[in-house]
């Protein structure tokens, strides 16, 4: 796994998270859709690999959203995750 | 409890101004009427004045947490940003040892790479290093600037980053080993003011006599004020509720001079 090369593409970051932590990384995806200020970013796993991506109780889900907003934070740019299912 | 005493055109207007001084919003706090001399309520009566005397209802709770935190955090984290360029000796012996072939496993470089990865997203500068290594967990520490967005309010971007470096790392169970994340030190200077206001809160208790309860806990702050409460036979603490909600209470123990027991009964 290497460091990220674009830093400002929260995309690349939910894909880095995501791919790391399924079964089934080949059926990572991951698209944007960008709004004035608010964009948001949809993630879709294998069926099999929506529990590693959520979590019990939503606890993975919910630190990813953390990253996520601290990373929008520093981009001056609000997403949000949708964890397609 | 701190009180504050203002005077309005009517008994809102009195409200919105103590809210405003107590820095709560108008449903959080208490209040007591102590001179009204307008006849409706609510109504704006020209020319009178309401006196009120008014208090936080949240302070004893997740707001004292918060000002614990807020108020002896975050400049410290700027003063130690300035300095950590130069970190104490213990930190550059250990980023040496680190850099030695043989010293580091292959699990804790792993784990290293991880997390710089995520941190990367936010902030440029930021590197990890391996702080220290068991066989059951991992330290990395996280330096650089940006130490505000990596920490977050109470700690959550921290908490966040651990947990998924957790997951991403430690995905076989068999070879699992627990990864702690750090940055300047914050984990030791949370538990500090944790003890602090554990000691304070208790203190509150056994005066009044009364339990207080405090939200927004996870489990290892809920830990560290059990423990920093154990010893004082005086008290009791107990978390209840489940999952998210799950908090803290210092209940009161024994002693005679209690006037309102009912608090205290109902938790043994």
């Amino acid at each position: 796994m290497t460091a990220p090369e674009s830093t400002d593409n929260v995309k690349d970051l939910i894909e880095y998270i995501a791919k790391a932590l399924v079964d089934q990384p080949e059926q990572v995806k991951v698209s944007e859709v960008e709004g004035e200020k608010t964009s948001v970013i949809e993630l879709t796993v294998a069926k099999e690999d929506l529990g590693k991506v959520i979590g019990k109780q939503g606890r993975t889900a919910r630190a990813i959203r953390t990253i996520l907003s601290a990373a929008s934070t520093k981009i001056r740019k609000r997403s949000v995750l949708e964890i397609i299912e | 409890m701190r009180f504050v005493e203002v005077e309005g055109k009517s008994k809102r207007d009195a409200i919105e101004k103590a809210a405003r001084e107590l820095g709560v919003p108008v449903e959080e706090i208490g209040i007591e009427i102590l001179s009204d001399s307008g006849r409706g309520f609510f109504g704006f009566v020209g020319g009178k004045k309401v006196k009120v005397r008014a208090w936080s209802k949240r302070e004893s709770r997740e707001k004292l947490l918060d000002e614990v935190m807020e108020t002896e955090e975050p400049p410290r984290i700027e003063q130690e940003a300035e300095v950590s360029p130069d970190p104490a000796p213990s930190a550059s012996a250990a980023r040496q040892a680190s850099d030695e072939p043989g010293e580091a496993t292959e699990k804790a470089e792993q784990a290293r790479e991880v997390l710089q990865g995520l941190v990367g997203w936010l902030s440029e500068q930021a590197t990890v290093e391996i702080k220290e290594e068991t066989s059951e967990r991992i330290l990395l520490e996280i330096h650089g600037d940006k130490t505000g967005l990596l920490i977050g309010k109470r700690g959550q971007t921290l908490d966040a980053l651990q947990f998924l470096a957790n997951k991403m790392v430690n995905r076989s169970r068999d070879s699992a080993k627990r990864i702690e994340v750090d940055m300047e030190q914050y984990r030791k200077r949370r538990e500090q003011s944790l003890r602090s206001m554990a000691v304070r809160l208790g203190q509150k208790v056994k005066k009044k006599r009364k339990p207080i309860t405090i939200e927004a806990m996870n489990a290892h702050d809920r830990r560290i004020v059990h423990l920093t409460l154990k010893n004082d036979r005086a008290l009791e603490t107990k978390s209840v509720g489940k999952g998210e909600m799950r908090k803290l209470v210092i209940h009161p123990v024994g002693g005679g001079r209690s006037k309102r027991h009912e608090g205290s009964g109902a938790a043994t």
